[in-house]
């Protein structure tokens, strides 16, 4: 069964259209790219699978959980990072954790031993007691990683985590979403423009435009359906099928 | 339970570090004691001016509290009591309010900005709990705040106008604490509701601010103008006697103008609020007997009553602003 199965998703903010019938199946264990330019509808499709915002038509489950009428059952099994990393700066790494291991009603020993391994997977054990507000773009990507793990749900989704992020923060937090995957079995969406970061990590992709499905499958899989060459990567995949639209 | 309880505690704990609480919190501690400084001097000063004589209780003087052991002075005293704390009743409503809002005014816009809020409710727990959390943990600011405010502003009255504090005025200023705990509360909803459907939190400080005035000023000076253009101007009440028809003609005008403002002074939290108080701090009231002002006694039961009358209004008020707050919240799309 798939872990995460959208059928017919639709969103509209009035007469535009963010997500047009989109239909996805991400099975458990593999990393899933959701790749786009801005404005493809990728974060709208993210709220929606997390419950931010309902769905105009269609449905989102999430381990067989429909987010529109079992929103809580749904959630239990998604740990969402935002393009924002959603940390609370006024508190410290270790303080964050704790609030949000409180928050998903963990015991309080359970908690704290996640936290403590949690802080070591992000390489953060060491900033542990410092306020989030002065750690940098990449450290706090990495604090919201450690955040949407605490719960240990068996999906991630994250939204665009290395933007803005420099090239050495950009491979810290590849690796740690590839460790998440390869040694701990988590099945992960990752929705980004950022076509070098999708190759590397991915094992299949569905590419948006205009909030409308245009591929889904693993490279190789894209490349033949458009009869490209073997040495043609992402990049001249994307920009067929987004001159497809 | 557990999400609402873990939201209440960081919001209570946040509220209290954040430099805008304290500053806040500090100045309205500051404006109560002034105000409780000069109430408790001219409360003095009037205490000694009418040389109040000491009754027995048994004498049936106007004036006397029932079962109080019978001190003439007492009613007296407490009327003083009442005239004096309107000063730190008025820094209150306005102080008071600013800080109210101040605890609410970003509590979902500021988590949406930063990101926080898509992750809060990516959890598994029901918006109603993130909304209570957030309505409880600045309740419970403001417990604090009503309480040590009070207990500041009648302290020092108390010190300073050598006041004792018998059950009887303790259970009046404690009646004062609770109508401060649903004054304020009406404007910490009224935040929490801008911080809703405003995005940006500079502008929904901006509106609370403006709701702060409207609740405090606005809304009572609203009420004078809105009289006067329908009944006319009070000046002109007075100045036609001795001739009958026009009279009969001010009596009505002054009546309408009367009716307009009290309804105006109704729907003002601050009026509200400060009357309430008025009238539970009252232990005395006058009235006409064949013509002679004498001043009957209130009881600390009849006052109280007195001052849930107003309660209703606030309560309206704060289911009003409530009903919003929640309908918003769960209709809001996080984008």
């Amino acid at each position: 069964m798939p872990i995460l199965e959208l059928q017919n998703l639709t969103k509209r903010f009035g007469d535009f259209t963010a997500v047009d019938h989109l239909n996805l199946e991400v099975n458990a264990g593999e990393i899933f790219g959701l790749l786009g330019h801005n404005g493809a509808g990728k974060t709208t499709t993210i709220n929606v699978i997390v419950g931010l915002l309902p769905p105009t038509e269609g449905t989102a489950k999430v381990n067989g959980h429909d987010i529109a009428t079992e929103p809580i059952e749904a959630r239990r099994n998604i740990g969402l990072m935002p393009d924002s990393a959603g940390v609370y700066f006024n508190l410290t790494g270790r303080q964050n954790l704790s609030y949000f291991g409180e928050l998903a009603n963990l015991p309080t020993k359970v908690t704290d031993e996640r936290t403590n391994e949690l802080l070591k997977l992000v390489k953060l054990d060491d900033w542990a007691t410092v306020k989030a507000g002065k750690y940098s773009r990449g450290m706090k990507q990495r604090l919201g990683i450690a955040q949407s793990l605490i719960r240990d749900p068996s999906l991630l989704i994250y939204d665009e985590p290395t933007l803005g992020i420099d090239p050495e923060g950009t491979r810290e937090i590849r690796d740690t979403i590839y460790e998440l995957a390869k040694t701990r079995g988590k099945t992960i969406v990752l929705a980004t423009h950022l076509l070098g970061e999708v190759s590397r990590l991915c094992d299949r992709v569905a590419i948006m435009g205009h909030g409308k499905l245009l591929a889904v499958g693993t490279i190789p899989e894209l490349r033949s359906q458009l009869q490209l060459e073997e040495s043609s990567d992402l990049e001249d995949i994307f920009m067929r099928f987004q001159g497809a639209i | 339970m557990g999400g609402t309880y873990t939201i209440l505690k960081k919001e209570f704990l946040d509220n209290i570090g954040e430099a805008k609480f304290l500053l806040l919190f500090f100045t309205l501690l500051v404006v109560v004691a002034a105000s409780a400084i000069s109430g408790a001097q001219s409360y003095k000063l009037q205490a000694n001016s009418q040389g109040i004589p000491q009754g027995n209780g048994t004498s049936g003087r106007p004036g006397e509290i029932p079962g109080q052991g019978g001190n003439f002075r007492i009613g007296l005293m407490l009327n003083s009591l009442s005239q004096a704390i309107t000063p730190i009743v008025e820094n209150i409503a306005i102080v008071g309010g600013l800080l109210a809002v101040t605890l609410s005014f970003d509590a979902i816009n500021k988590e949406r900005s930063s990101g926080s809020l898509k992750v809060l409710l990516s959890y598994p727990i029901y918006r109603d709990q993130v909304l209570i959390g957030k309505f409880l943990g600045g309740f419970l600011t403001i417990l604090v705040v009503a309480f040590s405010t009070v207990a500041v502003a009648i302290g020092i009255f108390s010190y300073m106008a050598g006041l004792a504090l018998t059950t009887e005025i303790l259970l009046r200023i404690l009646s004062f604490m609770l109508m401060t705990i649903i004054y304020l509360s009406v404007f910490l909803v009224g935040g929490l509701l801008f911080s809703i459907v405003i995005d940006e939190p500079a502008t929904s400080l901006l509106a609370s601010i403006v709701f702060v005035l409207a609740g405090v000023v606005l809304i009572t000076n609203l009420g004078s103008s809105v009289a006067t253009l329908i009944a006319g101007s009070p000046y002109n009440f007075v100045t036609q006697t001795g001739n009958t028809g026009g009279t009969v003609v001010r009596a009505q005008a002054n009546q309408l103008y009367q009716g307009i403002v009290t309804v105006f002074n109704y729907l003002s939290p601050s009026t509200v609020y400060q009357n309430a108080v008025s009238m539970v701090m009252r232990t005395t009231t006058m009235s006409f007997e064949q013509g002679t002002p004498v001043s009957v006694t209130t009881p600390f039961s009849q006052a109280f009553m007195d001052m849930l009358k107003m309660v209703p209004i606030l309560i309206v008020w704060f289911i009003v602003l409530a009903a919003g707050t929640y309908m918003g919240f769960r209709r809001k799309e996080i984008t």
